[in-house]
C-alpha cells in the first residue's frame, strides 16, 4: 500500500501532493455500575490523499484502499473547484525515518483478561464508597501506525502506542446527582494502571462528598485556579487564539495577536511543547512529518510565537512549528497544540491563599469552551475566607474574557502539574478528541466571573 | 463478503450479526469568506456482535477482507462480555420512509461552492467587515443488517446539510453567530438562514447592560433542543436500565408542564434521522415520550429492553460498535397561543437565548442545565434593544420545563433537521451578569 501511495503522489498532476497511511488496531473497554458493558477491538486502515493545485487544496480519504486511485482523481477534481490563496507551500522541512516508540509493557500487547480484571476491581472499588451508586469507566488501548510521505521526499513511518481510561465515580442523594472523574493514560505502559487504589477512592470520596457542598453563589471573585484548570484555560482560551489558523483567517485577530505585544505580567509564560514523552500530546513528528519542539506562546507576558500548520506558516511567512496534526488519515493536518503548558513561577500556594484573602479555590474541570470569551465548567470549589480554605461549593461555572483574564493573572504557582489525559481530547473542525496534555501551576486570578443559581 | 463472516461467526457463536455501513462524503468549507478547503471521505464500517454462552462480544473494522481476524476478535470479547438478556431476531415489516433523495446524491461539488458564495455575498453587503466561515455537505451512503435468525435489511440513505457563521469584530467587542440546517433531502433553506443571520446583526448592533436578576428567558427554537437534553439523557434506557435516570419508575406521572408532549418519530419523509429500522434492524415508527406532560415511554434498544422487561423501541444507534438508545426525530408540537413573534411582542422584559454554550456540561443526568448565553438579545417593551453580553444561568428543566413554562409558541421550527420544536418562554429565570 505505501509503495501505491508513493507512486500515486509522484504521479500526481499537481503542485504538492502528500499521502499518509495509517493502520492499527485499537481495544475499548466501557464498565458502568451494572459490570462490564462492551468490549470491542477495532482493527483500521485508510489512506488520505492531499493535493494541491494553483494554491487550493483538495483532500480525500478512503478505507476502501483498492479505489486510491479513483479517490486521487476525486482529489484533483475538488482541488479545481477554485484557486486558493497559497502561491506554493513554502518550505517544507524534508525528513526520512522511522520510529518505533517503544514503552516496557505496551498496553495494546497486555491480554485482555487482565485489562479486564484491573478495571473491574477499580469499578467495585468506586462503588464501595459510601454514597457512589453508579460508575462509568472508559478504557482504551492502541498500537497506531502513520505513514506520511510528499512530493517534497518527506518519509516518516511512526508507530505509537497509546493508552486511556476515565474513571467516573457517580454520588447520588435522591434528586441530587453528583461526580468526579480521574483521568489515567498517555504515550505510557500498561503498569501506571497498577496500585492506584488510593486515587481512585480519591475520586468517589470527593464525588461523594460534593453531594454535601453547597451551589456556589455567583458573582465576581479572586480566585485560586488549580493546576487542571489552567491547564484548561491555557489549551481552550489561549491556545485555541494563538493557533495559525484562527489567527490568520481573522483579520481582527491579526491584528490583536501580534508577535511581541505584552498580553500579560512578567510573571506569564506559556508554551506548547511536543517534545514531552509520555504525555499525551507528544508526537515525535507532526501529521505533515515536521519534527515537533518546544514553541513558547507567552514569554514573561508577552506573545513571541504561535502553532502553525505548513499551510499557516506558509501563508502568515512565519516559521514551522510542529503543530500540523491530524485526527487520523480521515482528516488533513490543521494547526493543533500539543502539550501547552502555564510554565512554574515562584509562589507557593499558602502565599496565594494568604494574598487572596477573601475569594475562592477552582478545582478541575468538566468541560470548557474556548476563544476569546470562554466559558469553563469546574468540578468543585472552596470559598477562600481570610486567607483559608473554608466551605466546598459545587456547580461552578466559569466566564471571561481572555485578554482581561490573561491581564488578570496576579500570581503563578511553583506547583507544576500535568494531569494525565484520559479518553478525550482536543476537538476542532470534527477532529475530535486529538489527545493532548494539558497542565500547569495554581495561579491567582482577579475578578473571575461565576455563575451560580 | 458479508455473508462470510456471519457464516464464519454462526460456526464458532451461538447468535451473530454484522452491522455495515458505507458512505461518502462531500464538503466544502469556507473560512473568512472564500473557498478553503473541498473535501471527499469514504468510510467503510462493519461491526460484528457475537453471543457465545450468553455473553455478548464485539469486533469492528474498516473493511470486510478479514473475517477470521474479526471473528476471532469478537470471540476474544465474548469471553468476558455482558451477559445477553435478549435474543437477535429476523424482526418485523418495516414501514416505507423516504430518505434517499437522488438529487442530493448527484448534486456537484461545484453547486455547493455556489450556495456558499452567494451566502458569503449576501452577508458582505450588509457589513463588508465580516469574517464569514460556511459549510455545504452531503452524504451518500447505505447500510445493511444481517443476523443469525435470518434479518437482512437494508437502506440507501442520503444527507445535506449547511451551516453558515459570522464573526464581527469591534474595539472591545467580537460577536460571532452562526445557524445551520440539515435534510436528507435539498430541502433546507439556505437563503432563509442566511436572511435570519441579517436579521440578528440588525438587532446586535448596539450592546445593552447584562444585569444580574430574575427576567423572562426566551429560549429560541434553535436551543430547545439544548433544554430537551437533560431529559432525553434520563429517558435513555440504558440509564434506566442501570438505575441512574431521575426517571426510573415514573412513566406515568407529570414530568413536564402539561402544555408539553415530546415524540420520537423516525418516520418524517427525508427528515435527518429518519430510518425505517434502527441500528440493531428493529423496525421503528412513531413512538409517545410525554403526552401533555406525562412519561409515556423510554429510548430502548434490545438490551435495556430486556433489562427493563419492556419491547423495544426502534431506537437503537450505532456510534461505537455497540448498540445505544437514542432519539430519533424529535418532535415538540406548538402550543395553542401565540406565536414566537407575537410572544416576544408581549415581553416587557427578557432575554432571548439565540445560541446557548456549555449547556451539556454540567450534571445532564440530573437534570441540570448550566449555560452561558452566547448569543442573547435583550427584550424591552415588545421590542428587540439590542445584544447582552456574558450571561450565565442554571436550572434544572425537571423544575424549569414544569413549573415555570410562561408560554410555548404557537409555531415551530425545524433544527439540524431531527428536532421540530417551537420556542418556549422560562419565566422567573436568574440570569447572572456583569452588573
Amino acid at each position: 500500500m505505501i509503495s501505491k501511495l508513493k507512486t500515486l503522489v509522484s504521479r500526481a498532476a499537481c503542485d504538492f501532493a502528500e499521502a499518509r497511511y495509517e493502520e492499527g488496531i485499537a481495544t475499548h473497554i466501557e464498565l458502568n455500575n451494572t459490570g462490564l458493558k462492551t468490549a470491542n477491538v477495532h482493527t483500521y486502515r485508510g489512506g488520505n490523499l492531499r493535493v494541491l493545485v494553483d494554491g487550493n487544496f483538495g483532500i480525500v480519504s478512503f478505507e476502501d484502499l483498492d479505489r486510491a486511485g479513483e479517490y486521487l482523481e476525486k482529489a484533483l477534481d475538488v482541488a479545481r473547484l477554485r484557486k486558493g490563496e497559497l502561491d506554493g507551500f513554502g518550505t517544507g522541512e524534508v525528513n526520512v525515518d522511522t520510529v518505533v516508540v517503544e514503552l516496557d509493557e505496551v498496553p495494546a500487547d497486555v491480554p485482555l483478561e487482565e485489562k479486564v480484571e484491573i478495571l473491574k476491581s477499580y469499578n467495585d472499588l468506586m462503588l464501595s464508597v459510601p454514597g457512589i451508586e453508579n460508575t462509568r469507566i472508559s478504557y482504551y488501548d492502541k498500537k497506531d501506525r502513520r505513514v506520511i510521505v510528499n512530493s517534497d521526499g518527506t518519509e516518516i513511518d511512526l508507530t505509537l502506542p497509546r493508552v486511556g481510561a476515565a474513571f467516573v465515580p457517580i454520588a447520588v442523594d435522591g434528586d441530587l446527582i453528583q461526580q468526579a472523574k480521574i483521568n489515567i493514560g498517555g504515550i505510557k505502559p500498561f503498569g501506571i494502571y497498577r496500585d492506584r487504589e488510593e486515587d481512585i477512592a480519591g475520586a468517589a470520596n470527593k464525588a461523594a462528598s460534593l453531594l454535601k457542598a453547597e451551589p456556589v453563589k455567583g458573582g465576581v471573585y479572586t480566585a485560586i485556579i488549580d493546576p487542571e484548570l489552567t491547564g484548561v484555560f491555557v489549551h481552550e482560551a489561549f491556545g485555541h487564539t494563538d493557533e495559525g489558523d484562527y489567527v490568520y483567517k481573522d483579520e481582527h485577530m491579526r491584528e490583536i495577536m501580534q508577535l511581541g505585544r505584552r498580553f500579560a505580567s512578567e510573571i506569564v509564560n506559556f508554551v506548547d511543547d511536543g517534545t514531552l514523552f509520555g504525555e499525551g500530546g507528544y508526537i515525535p513528528y507532526d501529521d505533515e512529518g515536521t519534527k515537533s519542539r518546544k514553541n513558547h506562546l507567552i514569554k514573561e507576558g508577552v506573545l513571541v510565537g504561535r502553532m502553525h500548520s505548513r499551510e499557516t506558516a506558509t501563508l502568515m511567512g512565519e516559521p514551522l512549528t510542529g503543530n500540523g496534526r491530524a485526527l487520523s488519515y480521515k482528516f488533513a493536518p490543521i494547526p493543533r497544540m500539543t502539550n501547552t503548558l502555564v510554565e512554574p513561577g515562584e509562589t507557593t500556594f499558602e502565599e496565594m491563599l494568604e494574598a487572596v484573602g477573601d475569594g475562592i479555590y477552582v478545582c478541575g474541570a468538566r468541560g470548557g469552551t474556548g476563544g476569546e470569551t470562554f466559558t469553563f465548567t469546574a468540578e468543585h470549589g472552596y470559598y477562600i475566607r481570610g486567607g483559608k480554605l473554608a466551605e466546598h461549593v459545587r456547580d461552578l461555572k466559569l466566564q471571561g474574557n481572555l485578554f482581561e483574564t490573561l491581564e488578570n493573572i496576579a500570581a503563578v504557582g511553583d506547583d507544576l502539574y500535568i494531569p494525565d489525559e484520559g479518553v478525550g481530547g482536543c476537538g476542532k473542525w470534527y477532529q475530535s478528541p486529538l489527545p493532548v496534555g494539558t497542565g500547569g501551576p495554581h495561579i491567582l486570578v482577579k475578578n473571575v466571573q461565576i455563575g451560580g443559581r | 463478503m458479508i455473508e462470510r463472516i456471519l457464516e464464519r461467526a454462526k460456526k464458532a457463536a451461538d447468535a451473530a450479526e454484522v452491522y455495515y455501513a458505507e458512505n461518502e462524503t462531500t464538503g466544502v468549507f469556507f473560512e473568512a469568506g472564500k473557498l478553503s478547503r473541498a473535501d471527499v471521505k469514504n468510510s467503510v464500517r462493519v461491526i460484528l456482535r457475537c453471543i457465545v454462552d450468553g455473553r455478548i462480544g464485539y469486533a469492528s473494522a474498516t473493511g470486510a477482507e478479514n473475517a477470521d481476524e474479526l471473528v476471532g476478535n469478537a470471540l476474544a470479547t465474548a469471553a468476558y462480555g455482558k451477559t445477553a438478556g435478549f435474543e437477535l431476531a429476523a424482526g418485523e415489516p418495516c414501514a416505507d420512509v423516504k430518505t434517499f433523495d437522488a438529487r442530493v446524491a448527484t448534486l456537484p461539488a461545484e453547486t455547493m461552492v455556489e450556495t456558499g458564495e452567494t451566502a458569503v455575498k449576501r452577508l458582505l453587503e450588509t457589513d463588508p467587515t465580516l469574517n464569514i466561515t460556511a459549510e455545504v455537505k452531503k452524504t451518500v451512503g447505505h447500510r445493511r443488517i444481517v443476523n443469525s435468525a435470518g434479518m437482512d435489511r437494508s437502506e440507501e440513505a442520503t444527507g445535506y446539510a449547511f451551516v453558515l457563521s459570522f464573526t464581527r469584530a469591534r474595539e472591545g467587542d467580537i460577536f460571532e453567530h452562526w445557524d445551520y440546517d440539515a435534510s436528507a433531502s435539498l430541502d433546507v433553506d439556505e437563503e432563509g438562514i442566511t436572511e435570519r443571520l441579517v436579521d440578528v446583526l440588525c438587532w446586535a448592533d448596539r450592546t445593552v447592560p447584562a444585569k444580574t436578576g430574575k427576567t423572562d428567558l426566551i429560549v429560541h427554537f434553535a436551543e430547545v433542543p439544548a433544554l430537551l437534553q437533560p431529559l432525553l439523557t434520563g429517558l435513555n434506557g440504558e440509564n434506566v436500565a442501570r438505575g441512574s435516570s431521575p426517571l426510573i419508575g415514573k412513566i406515568g406521572e407529570k414530568t413536564l408542564d402539561e402544555r408539553f408532549s415530546v415524540y420520537d418519530d423516525p418516520s418524517i419523509d427525508y427528515a435527518s434521522s429518519t430510518s425505517a429500522f434502527d441500528g440493531e434492524g428493529t423496525a421503528r415508527g412513531k413512538l409517545t415520550l410525554v403526552e401533555e406532560g406525562k412519561l409515556r415511554s423510554y429510548l430502548l434498544d434490545l438490551s435495556s429492553a430486556a433489562e427493563l422487561g419492556m419491547e423495544p423501541t426502534g431506537n437503537a444507534t450505532r456510534a461505537g460498535s455497540a448498540p445505544a438508545p437514542s432519539p430519533s426525530n424529535v418532535v415538540v408540537p406548538g402550543g395553542d397561543g401565540k406565536t414566537y413573534d407575537e410572544l416576544v411582542g408581549e415581553t416587557d422584559d427578557g432575554i432571548i437565548a439565540l445560541i446557548l454554550t456549555g449547556a451539556r456540561m454540567g450534571n445532564v443526568l440530573g437534570g441540570e442545565i448550566s449555560a452561558s448565553i452566547w448569543t442573547g438579545l435583550k427584550v424591552e417593551n415588545g421590542e428587540v434593544a439590542g445584544r447582552v453580553k456574558n450571561t450565565i444561568f442554571s436550572g434544572n428543566i425537571y423544575e424549569m420545563l414544569k413549573d415555570r413554562v410562561k408560554a410555548v409558541s404557537s409555531d415551530v421550527r425545524t433544527i439540524d433537521g431531527s428536532y421540530t420544536v417551537p420556542a418556549v418562554i422560562i419565566a422567573d429565570q436568574l440570569i447572572t451578569g456583569t452588573e
